[in-house]
């Protein structure tokens, strides 16, 4: 993985770790597709940032304490498109175990230097995996 | 799916895909029969940038005019000479394929070109359907062999 990649997963994994979500608004590109086991749909970066102020919120209601990528796998698509694929950990306060979850992320490399995410597929139904768990009310 | 199922379903998504696209460019385009392997909303990626589309009249004018310009620069079939297929979960797979295309150009010269289009696929309700694609730069691609 390229040095401009890993940074832009390490701010993300940083960013999400301390519920900062806003944070992540800027490494994704301007209009992207948010996918996953209900289906997909586009979305821009204005929704983005409403949504992250909503799951900083939703992350801290349900107790989450941190969460780190446990690896990383990239999957050149062309030369300037890329998958990398994050399984992530996360803890929460009710639980003595983290849980680990898969979420596989585009990258636009067309600028080499600033990478940008204009596609995430989450692999499992978070909010099924958390009612499943008891972390919601 | 199996691994196996996932591959053969793929590749008949495909094989109708290049079936509906030559049937399109002759002189009553089935439309909605493309615009049925979309989903709702879905990515377009090339070496230039990224774009979102809606699944709707503007992409069916989108379609229209796209299948006036392949008939213009004497596109005469589509197909298909491999798909490489790398599940990304249970709903979701990347498919990478390999497309010959034929044209007649302008003097009535034969002109073959083959490219690869890589497509984000998502298997929700077990049909296929396209959610994004990534292209090269079709347009050079086109005029480097003297088509546009």
């Amino acid at each position: 993985m390229d040095e401009a990649t890993k940074k832009l997963f390490d701010e993300y994994a940083d960013a999400f770790d301390k519920l900062e979500v806003e944070r992540h608004v800027p490494l994704f590109a301007e209009h992207f597709i948010s996918a996953g086991p209900k289906g997909s749909i586009a979305q821009g970066r204005d929704q983005l940032m409403q949504m992250s102020r909503q799951g900083a919120d939703f992350y801290r209601s349900v107790g989450q304490t941190g969460t780190k990528i446990l690896s990383m796998k990239e999957t050149e698509i062309s030369p300037q498109y890329s998958m990398v694929t994050v399984h992530w950990a996360a803890t929460f306060k009710k639980l003595d175990k983290p849980v680990e979850f898969d979420v596989s992320y585009i990258v636009q490399k067309t600028e080499p230097n600033d990478p940008k995410i204009i596609m995430f597929i989450a692999h499992q139904d978070e909010e099924a995996a958390m009612r499943e768990l008891e972390l919601l009310s | 799916m199996t691994g196996e199922e996932l591959q053969g379903t793929v590749e008949r998504f495909f094989a109708e895909y290049a079936e509906g696209f030559n049937q399109a460019l002759g002189p009553s385009p089935d439309l909605d029969a493309i615009a049925s392997r979309y989903t709702e909303s879905f990515i377009g990626a090339g070496p230039q940038g990224v774009a979102v589309a809606k699944n709707d009249e503007a992409f069916m004018e989108t379609l229209r005019k796209g299948y006036d310009f392949y008939r213009s620069i004497g596109t005469k079939q589509m197909i298909v000479r491999s798909v490489d297929v790398h599940p990304i979960d249970d709903l979701h797979a990347l498919a990478s394929v390999h497309w010959g295309s034929r044209y007649e150009a302008k003097g009535g010269r034969e002109v073959s070109i083959d490219f690869d289009v890589h497509y984000l696929l998502q298997l929700i309700g077990g049909e296929p359907k396209v959610f994004g694609f990534i292209s090269g730069d079709e347009q050079a691609v086109l005029r480097e062999h003297g088509l546009i």
